[in-house]
């Protein structure tokens, strides 16, 4: 028979041994670039393409330097070994059940950490904001429960613990750190404490205990630097939009600098996700209710509140997701243009469903945490399109695969596969001027549409669509005087700036009912696709209405459909075509 | 019924602040097309409830009925969901507010359940750093020069080395200027309250610290402090603080982008003057110390002397206290202290700087570096300049008016809009739940300053008096904050009550957060900093002027970063000339007279030869082809973004336009060479009150608008030095006022 002593060390190196063989398997859903001069690296989040600047904390880069022998991702494992014991003191205090069983507290730690992959796959990021959080919460637990005690003065080493907790946290967290601190002393405070009889706290007391988590996530969000940005224009953007704002933006200026995080693609990412744990957290709920065990209520309730907001953030329509609260907080707090706040929302809450699900429902959790880290935060099912291709990209697309202009890239891919063989075509494209039709001898129509005269606002005079706004079906026909070879087309809406098409088609070939070809469609317009001094693309305004082809078309018409539907009408001022192959 | 007052009172305040009110966003119709319609709701409401209260208790509504707390916050609500937080001018910048709003009422939720008392001066405490913190990650550690911060900081320098000798003639910019608007831009007010750090440290190293300290450190302060004293605790205190650093979205145009930093600062104390003059004022025999503060802070205050006129409606009140003070010694002493203080600068800005000429002027009177140049006739002009013609007629501001109710009106709707609703919702029962006098003063005060925001600026648009509306806002700062600390405070009685509380908490939280995406540049209010073409732009003149001037072409008013030329020709350590290097022109000016202009090309550069100018700055296309056609004359050194830079290679740079000199040095108040011949005629202009210590000084006149100075008599090798007489001299003497 095992001697008990033994227990909790062979379920410790089980445990250990399930994150040593899982975490290698999973594939990093970001990408690094270290920056020059510095200790810090750009870091790219290829789902959902937050920007931002990262370093390892040191004591998990001191000590995954020892183990990289052992285990291919040390660092990472190290930082979910120090969550794991930050996650057993946890469930040591809030579940009876677990207490009483001692060898399931070290694998119920380890399906907890799992849970934070599960959800949001090898997020380096995440894992480095949340390693040292459950420790952090517990030395704030010990701290006011020594206070309320008034053993606060006798108790200086666990201050000390406390605070050399509170800056690796920090320090770990980076850019994350103040929300971490603050996450940390809510669940020390309301998940953690128990109401009754607890002695009452002065004002003093409380800040001072604050003050522990605080005041080192303060130093480390002043000190994390920027990444600094490519060299993109000031009206440039890199994610996805709608281009509906713009009226607004154009009169109340921007409002944040570049935004690199693209909103659809996090959605789409976390959205199972969020899914699972509203799931999750709506059936604790219910079996906790049914079982009416008080001592679990706190640690349901914060993972309810929390999946009820990821899932807020992430299903939500664009705009109302960016008045719910995690967008909203992201907006108050440092780097909330840069570092995702939703995918640390969901780590979070993905650690504290499944440590409540670990206390209510013991050995479910324990298979399933693992078996979904290893399903969901895998490549193969997450699939972020830019991961398979980065591996093997030359150091050239590397550099775009690494910088915000991702987003443009994925975006680009969808349009034309071979996107990335061709940046050099298109780059060289985009310098090119284009040719006048009306100069070329050539015209254009736009069915259905008005003409308007030229007047003060548009001294050429314009073609729009009379029904008012863009239903979709609209087209442009370009008639050029004689067939030949055209690499792009300029659909100028003059100064009417909200009069873009908002998706396209195009194809070309005779004129009349002769046989036409597609040539490129772009199912929501973002801007003319340009490229930064280093190489990087990025969309212009909206209204830079220029298409480039993914290859040189021979043609004597060209035929733009508008796919997309607005309130603002397509306005065609002027139409310009890119001659010749590049 | 008593809540129909209220809400009566409510729709009358949102009629006539908020025009036409659509529901949610700007682009969904209109459910009230204009504010007429609510203001005749409002009034029929206010009619049926002061008749029923008539009918049923024999007296008008009280105050408390006007004044429920909850009818109240529900027109926080209503601006929540209507589109006013997405107004292009609206003090909410974020057209997402919503969303931190609502998290921002989760909080104040929570606080309420515990200790908001003590949270609310954490918070404000918390806003200010964030704030500062904001504000230079903002600049990048870069110099703010926006608008007149540029002008602020070379009036910082000058001040730093001739204060208290103000005014004072100053060779670094036009041949010459007097300096003397320390008086009328209430830079003294700022400059005596910075003075230790302006003293002790370089002031480009400490200037954006010297603004963060006036908007983040005075401005809170003295509305905390002002809170105090009329009986608030910390909570509402800090809540008072918090208010006046997020009275408006305007407040921050003046603030940062306008840099009226003498504004600025007597708005920001303009609530604790109100309170100390109610506290002086209502007692028989106030305490030295109050005695003293209010001498103190009324006259940084008047520094910025249309603040006077803000705090006239006290004077009335003065008056009817007026038996008890002239039966009070302190009372004496303290407003004889208050005329000592204020009297010598009032008296010397009244001499120098044609106040009178100003406040009738039909623009505005303030002097231009080229007294005289108008604009000349385009067929006059010398090709290429003839096509500038369209500038010379161009308009900034400042028409004159008379009183116009619609531009009254839209003044009202534009100012309202720009305000933090706090203080726009809470105005009117905040001051009805004030004691009876105090409800009085602060409702005459309030009631003045809106009037002359509104009507005033009509009347007399060169004095601005738009910004009385911010003052109007930063003096209800006070009670509002007692007002939000009494509904804070009784939010357990009822749950519509903490409802209200949540719902002013929400917005009291979330106002430092607008405030912040201002200072972090994120609204349509954009302030600018010092920019790499300003540095070069400076580096070339400190190198390539020599002994001649840096001479700025055509008209400049903010196109070098955003700020005015004026601390340039400090930086550059050379005499430099432009049309204007502050604001203080309303027109499109030359600094090329007319008389020089209408003989072409060679009176261009006559003038040019004139103003010892060695090199040449253009920014029009006009004056980049002029200069780029005269190849002979005017040789490129630089192209920047905005500024062309240009050499003189065929002109020798020399000060003395008849006669001879050497050895010429100037300090920021004086020019001092010597004359190597007995007649010298210098190419600075003459003013009146100029001296010279040993030469004969008087004006010749070289052209109709030109009167430079002449020095005869002079010991030749003897060093001469040229400064204005004494501030005294030019008060007493007939010749010291300006030209």
């Amino acid at each position: 028979m095992m001697r008990p002593r033994l227990v909790p060390l062979l379920s410790f190196a089980l445990s250990v041994g399930l994150l040593w063989l899982i975490l290698p398997a999973l594939e990093p859903v970001d990408g690094l670039t270290p920056l020059p001069d510095s200790r810090w690296q750009a870091l790219l989040n290829l789902n959902h393409n937050a920007y931002h600047a990262w370093r390892e904390d040191n004591i998990a880069r001191l000590a995954g330097r020892a183990l990289a022998t052992l285990a291919a991702p040390p660092v990472l494992l190290l930082q979910c070994v120090i969550g794991m014991i930050g996650t057993l003191l946890v469930l040591r205090q809030t579940s009876a059940a677990l207490g009483r069983l001692p060898a399931l507290l070290w694998p119920a730690s380890a399906a907890s950490l799992l849970s934070i992959f599960a959800a949001v796959g090898s997020d380096r990021f995440v894992v480095g904001a949340l390693a040292w959080a459950p420790l952090l919460s517990m030395m704030i637990f010990a701290l006011l429960n020594a206070t309320r005690d008034g053993q606060a003065a006798r108790v200086l080493p666990l201050w000390i613990v406390a605070l050399f907790v509170s800056v690796q946290c920090a320090t770990s967290a980076a850019q994350a750190s103040l929300p971490v601190a603050v996450g940390a002393i809510i669940f020390a405070r309301l998940a953690l404490e128990k109401r009754a009889g607890l002695r009452p706290l002065s004002a003093w007391q409380a800040l001072l205990v604050a003050a522990i988590p605080l005041l080192p996530a303060v130093w480390a969000t002043a000190a994390t630097p920027l990444a600094p940005l490519p060299d993109y224009p000031p009206l440039a953007h890199v994610v996805p939009d709608t281009g509906e704002s713009l009226p607004i933006l154009s009169i109340t200026g921007p409002h944040y600098r570049l935004l690199t995080i693209d909103r659809g693609s996090a959605s789409a990412a976390y959205g199972p996700s969020c899914l699972v744990l509203l799931a999750c957290a709506g059936l604790l709920a219910l079996t906790v209710r049914r079982a009416g065990r008080s001592h679990e209520k706190p640690l349901i309730t914060a993972a309810t509140v929390g999946a009820v907001l990821i899932s807020l953030d992430s299903f939500l329509p664009r705009d109302w997701a960016l008045q719910a609260p995690i967008a909203s907080l992201s907006r108050i707090l440092p780097w909330g243009g840069s570092v995702s706040f939703t995918s640390l929302a969901v780590g979070a809450v993905a650690w504290l469903t499944t440590v409540a699900a670990c206390s209510s429902w013991r050995l479910l959790p324990l298979a399933a945490a693992p078996l979904a880290a290893f399903v969901l935060g895998s490549p193969a099912l997450r699939n972020p399109e830019l991961g398979e291709i980065l591996r093997d990209a030359a150091p050239e697309l590397r550099h775009v695969l690494l910088s915000p202009s991702a987003a443009v890239a994925k975006r680009m891919l969808s349009i034309d596969p071979l996107f990335l063989s061709r940046i050099g075509t298109y780059r060289a494209l985009s310098k090119h001027r284009m040719h006048d039709v009306a100069r070329l001898n050539g015209s254009f129509t736009l069915e259905p549409s008005t003409h308007e005269p030229p007047s003060p606002q548009s001294s050429r005079g314009r073609l729009r669509t009379y029904e008012g706004g863009q239903r979709g079906g609209e087209l442009l026909t370009v008639s050029l005087p004689s067939e030949m070879a055209v690499s792009g087309i300029e659909i100028s809406p003059g100064p009417f700036v909200g009069d873009f098409p908002r998706g396209l088609e195009v194809s070309a070939g005779a004129c009349g009912d002769g046989a036409r070809h597609p040539v490129v469609s772009i199912p929501q317009w973002q801007g003319a696709l340009l490229f930064t001094q280093k190489g990087l693309p990025y969309w212009s305004e909206f209204e830079d209405v220029r298409i480039l082809f993914p290859a040189p078309e021979q043609a004597q018409c060209i035929f733009v459909r508008q796919t997309g539907t607005t309130a603002y009408d397509w306005s065609v001022e002027r139409v310009k075509v890119l001659k010749g192959t590049p | 019924m008593p809540v129909a007052a209220s809400a009566a009172l409510l729709i009358l305040v949102l009629g006539l602040t908020g025009g036409s009110w659509h529901p949610w966003a700007p682009h969904i119709p209109a459910i009230i097309p204009a504010g007429r319609f609510p203001i005749a709701v409002g009034l029929a409401m206010l009619t049926i409830s002061a008749a029923w209260s008539l009918v049923r208790h024999g007296r008008m509504p009280t105050a408390a009925e006007l004044s429920h707390p909850v009818v109240w916050s529900s027109g926080l609500v209503a601006l929540f969901l209507s589109d006013w937080l997405l107004r292009p001018w609206g003090f909410f910048p974020d057209p997402f507010i919503r969303g931190q709003l609502v998290v921002a009422a989760a909080i104040f939720a929570w606080m309420l359940s515990t200790r908001w008392h003590f949270i609310l001066p954490a918070w404000l405490v918390v806003s200010l750093c964030a704030l500062i913190w904001t504000f230079f990650a903002a600049s990048g550690g870069e110099l703010l020069v926006s608008d007149d911060h540029a002008m602020f900081l070379f009036r910082l320098k000058l001040l730093k080395e001739n204060f208290p000798l103000i005014p004072f003639w100053s060779p670094l910019w036009n041949a010459g200027f007097d300096a003397r608007d320390f008086f009328a831009t209430g830079a003294l007010n700022a400059f005596l309250i910075a003075s230790p750090i302006v003293y002790l440290f370089e002031i480009e190293r400490s200037y954006n610290a010297i603004v963060s300290l006036l908007l983040w450190g005075v401005v809170p302060g003295a509305s905390y402090l002002a809170c105090r004293m009329s009986g608030g605790s910390r909570a509402a205190s800090a809540a008072a603080g918090a208010l006046s650093i997020s009275v408006s979205l305007i407040w921050y145009r003046w603030a940062l982008k306008y840099g009226t930093i003498g504004f600025i600062t007597s708005a920001g104390l303009f609530p604790l003057a109100v309170a100390l003059w109610n506290r002086f004022l209502e007692s028989a025999s106030p305490r030295w110390r109050d005695c003293i503060f209010t001498a103190i802070v009324s006259t940084l205050m008047f520094l910025w002397s249309p603040s006077t006129l803000a705090l006239a409606p006290m004077g009335l009140f003065g008056v009817l206290c007026l038996p008890r003070i002239i039966r009070s010694p302190r009372h004496i002493i303290t407003l004889a202290l208050i005329v000592a203080l204020n009297l010598p600068w009032v008296a010397i800005m009244w001499k120098v700087s044609n106040v009178g000429s100003f406040l009738n002027a039909e623009g505005s009177g303030a002097p231009s570096a080229q007294q005289a140049g108008g604009a000349p006739e385009a067929s006059q002009r010398p090709e290429p300049l003839a096509d500038a013609a369209r500038g010379w007629t161009q308009d900034f501001r400042h028409k004159t008016g008379s009183l116009n109710i619609r531009r009254a009106m839209r003044e009202l709707h534009t100012q309202a809009s720009a305000m933090n609703p706090l203080l726009l919702v809470f105005g009117i029962p905040a001051l009805l739940m004030l004691s009876p006098r105090r409800r009085a003063v602060y409702g005459l005060l309030v009631g003045w300053l809106v009037a002359l925001g509104t009507l005033g600026v009509s009347i007399k648009p060169q004095l601005e008096l738009d910004r009385m509306g911010l003052m109007a806002g930063t003096a209800l700062a006070t009670p509002v904050a007692l007002f939000l600390a009494g509904l804070f405070s009784a939010a357990g009685a009822s749950r519509w009550l903490r409802g209200a509380a949540i719902v002013s908490g929400a917005f009291l939280l979330a106002s430092p957060l607008a405030a912040s995406s201002v200072v972090a540049n994120q609204s349509s209010e954009r302030y600018r900093f010092q920019n790499e073409e300003m540095r070069t732009v400076t580096r070339i003149l400190a190198e390539r002027t020599g002994a001649g001037r840096g001479f700025f072409t055509g008209c400049v008013l903010h196109e070098m970063s955003g700020g005015h030329l004026a601390p340039m020709a400090l930086w550059a350590n050379a005499p430099l000339v432009a049309s204007s290097y502050a604001h203080n022109i309303w027109q499109y000016q030359q600094p090329v007279p007319k008389s020089f202009l209408d003989r072409g090309n060679a009176g261009v550069l006559e003038y040019l030869d004139l103003m010892n100018a060695s090199v040449v700055l253009a920014h029009e296309p006009t004056w980049i082809s002029f200069c780029n056609s005269l190849k002979d004359d005017f040789e490129m050194i630089h192209r920047d973004e905005t500024f062309a830079v240009y050499s003189r290679p065929r002109f020798k740079p020399n000060f003395a336009l008849e006669g001879s000199l050497s050895g010429l040095s100037m300090a920021t108040n004086s020019v001092t060479f010597t004359p190597e011949s007995e007649r010298v005629v210098l190419k600075f202009r003459h003013f009146p009150f100029l001296a010279s210590s040993q030469c004969a000084l008087r004006p010749i006149q070289v052209a109709p608008e030109v009167a430079l100075i002449e020095l005869s008599g002079c010991s030749v090798g003897e060093p001469v030095t040229i400064t204005s007489v004494s501030p005294l001299e030019r008060l007493l003497s007939p010749r010291g006022g300006s030209r």
